[in-house]
């Protein structure tokens, strides 16, 4: 909205939660427990992170096979090599998509996501739905994402921990060859790092 | 097995292969407090202050009830406060008078916006008319709201004071009482002033 259209009123008061969130920021800064800059540099830097950086890693991967080796053997630091930092103590593993195989990412206890890689998750990543249901029964979400998966490929899902975040390789798709990193790169979706799209030749802005 | 051994089978935030209906694809940008809530958890868990799966079992611990009445950083920010209280870092009564201080000085602002801004002036002289006695004075919608609202900021009304206030008492100690059962942390994390 633009600022000017907008009439003051007391409705703009920030909400219980919202104060709260405001006193135990400004209380931690009074006790020297946190530095008063780091909240606002923090948030800088998850600005800075979106499904872009995990879609450079995943076309860097596609184009070479060296990195992709490092990267299967290591997510994280072979994203670091790509100058993505990891601001958090979690580790990655990289699931690689092939014709027999295909991956899904959940987390049936709260909400872990690669977050240094792809940003915030949807919302629909964190609701009960998908957590109950990505373990249970796969084949159905994904072909409500509408991403049927053949009977003869296998659908591994796995759980991330708070330690442990997965990012899914999705396979290269066909046609592309030829394509520079920056093309292959403008393919790859968030919801095809999540594992319940994959992805298509069909050029899209990145979620 | 029993029907209380299947009750401890599972975390009560464990959802997996529970029954449950279709996945909405919902999706929000977030709002800038929630944003600060995120970025203050990374930083609590990069100071070694509160880290994710203390945070997770914070949330855990607010029991079922308020978890699915909070929404999810309503819960996070919830839980940070609980731990802060149990490893001794900042008490109830001095959360519960900082956001006091933190109301008043939004409530300060949010008001001289309003005197500034055309539109909230008008309504300011509105009130002003209907104290004159006016017969056309109807006392709800904004004049009313802004009635109460400039009351309570100068503090002679305080039944008329923001709902935000007016809880604030209550809530704070029983979101945050510490649980009888759990010893106090001895812990001095404070940092070096970088």
């Amino acid at each position: 909205m633009h600022p000017h259209d907008h009439t003051p009123s007391i409705d703009d008061a920030p909400g219980y939660y919202a104060i709260m969130e405001t006193a135990i920021r400004e209380l931690l800064v009074e006790k020297h427990l946190i530095g008063p800059e780091e909240i606002r540099r923090q948030i800088e830097v998850l600005d800075s992170r979106t499904p872009a950086l995990g879609a450079k890693v995943v076309a860097k991967a596609w184009l070479d096979p060296e990195f992709r080796a490092r990267l299967l053997a290591n997510g994280r630091a072979a994203c670091e090599e790509l100058g993505i930092t990891f601001y958090d103590d979690t580790q990655l593993i990289v699931l690689e998509n092939t014709d027999k195989i295909h991956n899904l990412i959940v987390c049936t206890l709260c909400s872990c996501y690669p977050r240094p890689v792809l940003g915030s998750p949807p919302d629909w990543y964190k609701l009960n739905p998908y957590r109950a249901r990505a373990v249970k029964e796969p084949r159905k979400v994904l072909a409500e994402f509408g991403t049927p998966i053949e009977e003869d490929v296998e659908i591994r899902v796995s759980d991330s921990t708070a330690a442990v975040r997965y990012l899914v390789l999705p396979l290269r798709p066909a046609g592309t060859e030829g394509f520079s990193e920056d093309e292959l790169a403008s393919l790859v979706t968030r919801d095809a790092m999540i594992g319940v799209m994959k992805v298509n030749t069909v050029r899209r802005n990145i979620q | 097995m029993t029907a209380s051994g299947n009750l401890i089978q599972r975390l009560p935030t464990e959802m997996g292969g529970l029954p449950a209906g279709p996945i909405e694809r919902v999706e929000h940008e977030l709002k800038p407090w929630e944003k600060r809530c995120h970025a203050l958890a990374d930083v609590l868990d990069y100071h070694r202050i509160i880290n994710t799966e203390e945070k997770r079992c914070g949330v855990e611990a607010l029991g079922r009830e308020i978890v699915s009445a909070l929404s999810y950083y309503e819960r996070w920010i919830v839980a940070f406060a609980n731990i802060l209280f149990r490893k001794q870092l900042m008490t109830p009564e001095e959360l519960a008078v900082k956001m006091d201080e933190v109301a008043a000085r939004h409530s300060q602002e949010t008001y001289n916006a309003i005197c500034k801004h055309k539109a909230g002036r008008r309504s300011f002289f509105r009130r002003a008319e209907a104290r004159d006695g006016s017969r056309h004075y109807r006392s709800h919608g904004p004049i009313r709201r802004l009635r109460s609202f400039s009351r309570s900021r100068v503090g002679f009304n305080r039944r008329a004071a923001p709902r935000w206030l007016a809880h604030r008492r209550t809530s704070i100690p029983r979101t945050g009482v510490v649980d009888g059962y759990s010893q106090p942390i001895q812990i001095d994390l404070r940092i070096d002033q970088r």
